[in-house]
C-alpha cells in the first residue's frame, strides 16, 4: 500500500512536468497576447515592446520555461501580469468559494441522487423508474447556464427571495452567506445529481440480479440490509469514479454557473485570466486543476480497495 | 476483546472518515477571518469589466479610471461634456492674454493620503513621469503643446505652452494627469497613494475592490455627501448585472444595453445614466491595404450596399443618428454630411464596375459584443443582396486584437470609436498613415497634407473649412464606412444622485456625486 502510495505520488510528479511543459507552450503558442491587450486599441508598438520587456516576455520561450521552473520549485508562482499580485495568492483567495460551492453542490446532489438512483434501481420499469429517468434526463439535458438564469429570474428577481448573485463568506455572515449558496448549489447540485442518479441506477440493476444478493435474501436479511450494506456497496465503484471526476471537475471552477452567479471562484478567475492572457495566474490555476484531478483520482483508486477487496495494489 | 461486530468498525471508520471530510470542506470557508465590517454607507458598483491597473498613471483602460478619480487628484476636474474646466487642486488660474502662459494657484492643505501636503513640486514631479513612462501612459498626448513648466512657488504652478491651445485646460483632468506623490511611486501598483477623496483598501481581482473616504480630503462639502465606503464589483454578464440593480444588491450597474432602457425607465426604483452627447460612433472598418476591399469601387459599392436604418434598429435598438460627418453634431467645427442612401442596384453597378459582376467571398472579423455581432450579421445579408458572399468570424477579443486589429486579417471589421475633443484628435489616429486607431491602413497623401494643415492654425473657421474638405475625401475614398453615434448609459437605483455618463460612454462626474443612505 505504501509502495503504491509512492508510486502515485511519483508519478502525480510526473504528470505535472508534462502538464507544466504543455500549458507553458499553449498559451503561449494560442494567438493573443498580453501587451497588446493591456495597450488596447490604440497602443502603438513601442508601448508593446516596453510592456513586453517588462514582463519578461521577449525572451525565447524556452527561457521563460526555465526561469518559471526554476521559480515555481522555490514555491513562488510569479505574479500577476494585471494586478501584481502573487498568482498563488489569487487562486488562494478563490479556493474558499470554489469548496463551498463544490461542497454545497455536492451535497444537494448526493441527496437526490441516492434515494432516487436506488428507488429506481431497485424497481426498474416501473412509473417511479420512468419518472426519475425522465427528470434525470431532463436535468443532463438543460443547459446550467439556461437553468441558472431562471432561477434567478424567479427567485431573485421576480420573488425577490434570494440575492440574485455574489458570494459572502461563511464566516462573515453565515444566513446571508447560505442564501447567496443556495441558487448555485441547487444550479448545480441538480446537474450533478442527474448524471449520478443515472449511474446509481445502473449499477444497481447489475447488483440486484447478482448471486450474492440471492444469498443475502435467503439467508433472512431484511431488504434493507439487503440494499444498503449488499447492494448498494457494490453498486458505488462506478459512481465513485464519475462522481470524483465531477468533484474534480468542479474544484477546477463551474466558469458557467460562476459567471451567471457572479461567484468569484476558481473558474472567474481562470476565465479572466485567459482573456487578459495573465500567463503567470493561468499556469497556476491550470497546475492546481492537475493536482486536484490526480490526487482525486489516487485517492478513488484508494476508495476503490476498500470498497471491493479483490482490487489489490501489488507491484510487480 | 470484540464487541462491535466487524462492519460497525468498518461503518464507524467510514463515518469518522466523512466527518473529517466535512470538517475540512466546511471549515476551510468558515477559517478565512472575516473582512473588517464596513461601517456607514457603502457605494457599490456592478462594472461590466475589472480593472487593469491600480497605476492610473500607466492606464489604458476606461475601467481603470473610476478608482483614478477616486483614489489620485489632479488639477481640475471637468463637466459632464468634457467642455469646462472646474478647479481641483488648482483653486484659480490666470492665463495670459497671448494664451500661452498659465500660472496655477494651488489650494493650501491638499494632503496625500501618507499625511504629507501637495506642493507645486509635486505637479513637477508627476508631470516629468508622464514623460518618462510616455510610452506606456496616455498623459503625454494632454501635454503634447506644452513648451515648459515650472514651480514658481509652493503654491503656484507655471506653465508655457508652445501655441494656444483651446483643450489645453479641459485636457487636464485626464486621469493619466494624477498628482503622484514621489516617495511612493514604487507602489502605485499595489497599493496606490493618492490625494483623491477616497483611499485604497484592497483589490480582489475578479472579486472587488473597496475604497474607504479620506477623511482628510480638503473639500468638505463634497464629503459630506459622499458614501464612506465605495466597493468595485465586475460583473461581466450585462443580465447579472440588470439583476443585481433591480433586487438592489448594487447601487449602480454599469453599461447596460440599450433594449433594457425602456423597461429601467417604468421602474419607480431606478433611473437611467444618460449621455449628454455621444462621442463615439460605430464604423465597418475596410482593409485598404490588401483583398478585394482594398478597391475603392468595392468600399463605395458596399457603402451603398449597408441598409443603415437596420443596423441601428438590430444593432443599436434605435438609439442613434445617422450622420456620415466624422465630428460630432453640435460641435464647433462640425459640417454636415449626409450617408450614402441605401442604394442596392447603385451598389451592384459598382462591384461590376470594379469587375465582380459575379459576385465576391469577404471575411467580417469580429469579436462577441452586443453591437458588433448584430451589425455584422446585418452587413451580412445586404452583402449577400448584391452578391458579395460574406462569411463572420467572431473570435476571441485577444485573438482580434493581434490579428484582426494589429495584424490586418480581415476584409470587413467593426468599432465603436470614440473621439476627443479636438477635430485633430478625433481623426488623425485613424485616418493618418501610423495612427494608433488606423487599422483600415488607410493612406492618402492629400488627406495627410490637411492634417498638418489643420493644425497649424488656430482660427476655427479656416480650421473648420479644412476639416470639411478632408471628411470629403474621407466619403470619397470610404476607408471605413460611418453608420451611427452610439450611445450608452448606466442604470442607478434613485438614491444615487449626480453621476453622468460622458460623452465616450464611460460613468462620471465623481465629484458632484450625492450619496449617503
Amino acid at each position: 500500500m505504501y509502495f503504491y502510495i509512492l508510486r502515485r505520488f511519483i508519478q502525480l510528479l510526473v504528470v505535472m512536468v508534462i502538464m507544466s511543459v504543455i500549458v507553458f507552450g499553449m498559451l503561449r503558442l494560442i494567438p493573443g497576447d498580453p501587451a497588446t491587450i493591456f495597450v488596447g486599441t490604440e497602443g502603438d508598438q513601442t508601448a508593446i515592446d516596453s510592456i513586453r520587456r517588462d514582463l519578461g516576455l521577449d525572451q525565447p520561450i524556452y527561457v521563460q520555461y526555465v526561469f518559471w521552473l526554476g521559480r515555481v520549485l522555490q514555491g513562488d508562482f510569479g505574479t500577476s501580469f494585471i494586478s501584481k499580485q502573487p498568482a498563488i495568492d489569487l487562486v488562494a483567495a478563490k479556493l474558499p468559494a470554489t469548496i463551498l460551492l463544490t461542497a454545497a453542490a455536492a451535497i444537494v446532489g448526493l441527496s437526490i441522487a441516492f434515494p432516487v438512483g436506488i428507488l429506481s434501481g431497485i424497481k426498474p420499469n416501473t412509473w417511479i423508474d420512468y419518472l426519475a429517468s425522465f427528470v434525470s434526463l431532463f436535468g443532463i439535458a438543460v443547459p446550467t447556464f439556461w437553468f441558472g438564469m431562471m432561477l434567478v429570474l424567479a427567485f431573485g428577481v421576480q420573488l425577490k427571495l434570494l440575492p440574485t448573485g455574489g458570494y459572502v463568506p461563511l464566516s462573515e455572515d453565515g444566513w446571508l452567506s447560505l442564501k447567496h449558496l443556495a441558487l448555485p448549489a441547487l444550479t448545480l447540485g441538480l446537474h450533478l445529481a442527474a448524471t449520478q442518479t443515472r449511474f446509481i441506477r445502473s449499477g444497481m440493476i447489475d447488483v440486484m440480479t447478482a448471486d450474492y444478493i440471492v444469498t443475502a435474501r435467503s439467508k433472512g436479511l431484511r431488504e434493507r440490509a439487503v440494499i444498503l450494506r449488499h447492494a448498494l456497496k457494490n453498486a458505488l465503484l462506478t459512481v465513485v469514479t464519475v462522481l470524483a471526476l465531477d468533484i474534480g471537475a468542479l474544484l477546477g471552477g463551474a466558469i458557467i454557473t460562476e459567471a451567471v452567479f457572479i461567484w468569484p471562484g476558481v473558474g472567474s478567475l481562470l476565465i479572466s485570466s485567459v482573456n487578459s492572457r495573465d500567463y503567470p495566474v493561468l499556469q497556476t490555476v491550470i497546475l492546481f486543476t492537475v493536482i486536484i484531478y490526480v490526487s482525486i483520482n489516487s485517492l478513488v483508486d484508494i476508495v476503490y480497495a476498500y470498497l471491493d477487496p479483490r482490487i489489490r495494489f501489488e507491484t510487480r | 476483546m470484540k464487541i462491535f461486530p466487524k462492519w460497525l468498525h468498518i461503518e464507524a471508520a467510514r463515518h469518522a472518515c466523512m466527518l473529517i471530510f466535512l470538517a475540512c470542506i466546511v471549515g476551510i470557508p468558515l477559517s478565512v477571518t472575516a473582512q473588517e465590517s464596513s461601517t456607514g454607507s457603502v457605494f457599490r458598483l456592478g462594472s461590466w469589466s475589472d480593472m487593469t491597473t491600480l497605476d492610473i498613471t500607466k492606464s489604458n483602460s476606461s475601467q481603470d479610471m473610476h478608482a483614478g478619480e477616486w483614489v489620485f487628484c489632479r488639477l481640475v476636474w471637468t463637466d459632464s461634456t468634457l467642455s469646462q474646466a472646474i478647479p481641483q487642486v488648482a483653486e484659480s488660474w490666470d492665463v495670459s492674454d497671448d494664451g500661452l502662459t498659465y500660472v496655477f494657484h494651488l489650494r493650501h492643505g491638499v494632503l496625500f493620503h501618507n499625511g504629507r501636503e501637495l506642493k507645486a513640486s509635486d505637479v513637477v514631479f508627476s508631470w516629468d513621469r508622464v514623460a518618462e513612462i510616455a510610452d506606456v501612459g496616455r498623459g503625454d498626448e494632454n501635454l503634447a503643446d506644452v513648451a515648459s513648466y515650472e514651480a514658481t512657488s509652493d503654491y503656484e504652478f507655471t506653465v508655457t505652452l508652445q501655441r494656444p491651445s483651446p483643450i489645453f485646460l479641459t485636457g487636464l483632468s485626464q486621469w493619466a494627469l494624477a498628482i503622484v506623490p514621489q516617495e511612493s511611486v514604487d507602489t502605485l501598483e499595489t497599493a496606490p497613494v493618492g490625494c483623491g477623496p477616497y483611499t485604497f483598501v484592497e483589490w480582489i481581482p475578479g472579486d472587488h475592490a473597496t475604497y474607504r473616504k479620506f477623511a482628510d480630503y480638503w473639500d468638505k462639502e463634497m464629503l459630506a455627501r459622499l458614501p464612506d465606503e465605495i466597493r468595485f464589483i465586475p460583473v461581466a454578464e450585462p443580465q447579472s448585472r440588470l439583476n443585481l440593480v433591480q433586487t438592489g444588491q448594487v447601487d449602480v450597474a454599469e453599461d447596460i444595453p440599450a433594449q433594457n432602457w425602456e423597461s429601467i425607465q417604468s421602474d419607480p426604483n431606478l433611473h437611467l445614466i444618460e449621455q449628454a452627447f455621444s462621442s463615439s460612433y460605430l464604423i465597418y472598418i475596410f482593409q485598404n491595404e490588401t483583398g478585394p476591399t482594398s478597391d475603392v469601387n468595392v468600399r463605395r459599392a458596399i457603402s451603398y450596399a449597408i441598409d443603415r436604418d437596420a443596423v441601428l434598429q438590430v444593432a443599436l435598438f434605435g438609439h442613434g443618428d445617422i450622420d456620415c460627418a466624422f465630428i460630432p453634431r453640435g460641435h464647433w467645427a462640425y459640417t454636415q454630411f449626409d450617408c450614402p442612401t441605401y442604394d442596392p442596384d447603385m451598389a451592384r453597378q459598382l462591384l461590376a464596375d470594379a469587375g465582380y459582376a459575379d459576385g465576391l467571398s469577404l471575411r467580417i472579423v469580429t469579436y462577441e459584443h452586443p453591437i458588433y455581432v448584430p451589425a455584422a450579421e446585418v452587413l451580412q445579408q445586404n452583402l449577400a443582396d448584391i452578391g458579395i458572399d460574406a462569411q463572420i468570424d467572431v473570435v476571441e477579443r485577444a485573438v482580434w486584437l493581434d490579428d484582426a486589429w494589429r495584424g490586418g486579417n480581415f476584409d470587413i471589421t467593426l468599432a465603436a470609436l470614440t473621439r476627443e475633443p479636438d477635430p485633430d484628435g478625433m481623426m488623425s489616429s485613424v485616418f493618418r498613415q501610423g495612427g494608433g486607431n488606423n487599422s483600415s491602413r488607410y493612406y492618402n497623401a492629400e488627406v495627410e497634407d490637411l492634417f498638418d494643415q489643420g493644425k497649424s492654425t488656430a482660427d476655427p473657421d479656416v480650421r473648420r473649412e479644412i476639416y470639411a474638405q478632408l471628411q470629403a475625401i474621407l466619403l470619397e475614398d470610404v476607408p471605413v464606412a460611418k453608420v451611427s453615434s452610439v450611445y450608452r448609459a448606466s442604470v442607478a437605483n434613485i438614491a444615487v444622485e449626480g453621476l453622468c455618463t460622458l460623452p465616450q460612454g464611460i460613468l462620471g462626474c465623481w465629484n458632484t456625486l450625492n450619496f449617503t443612505s
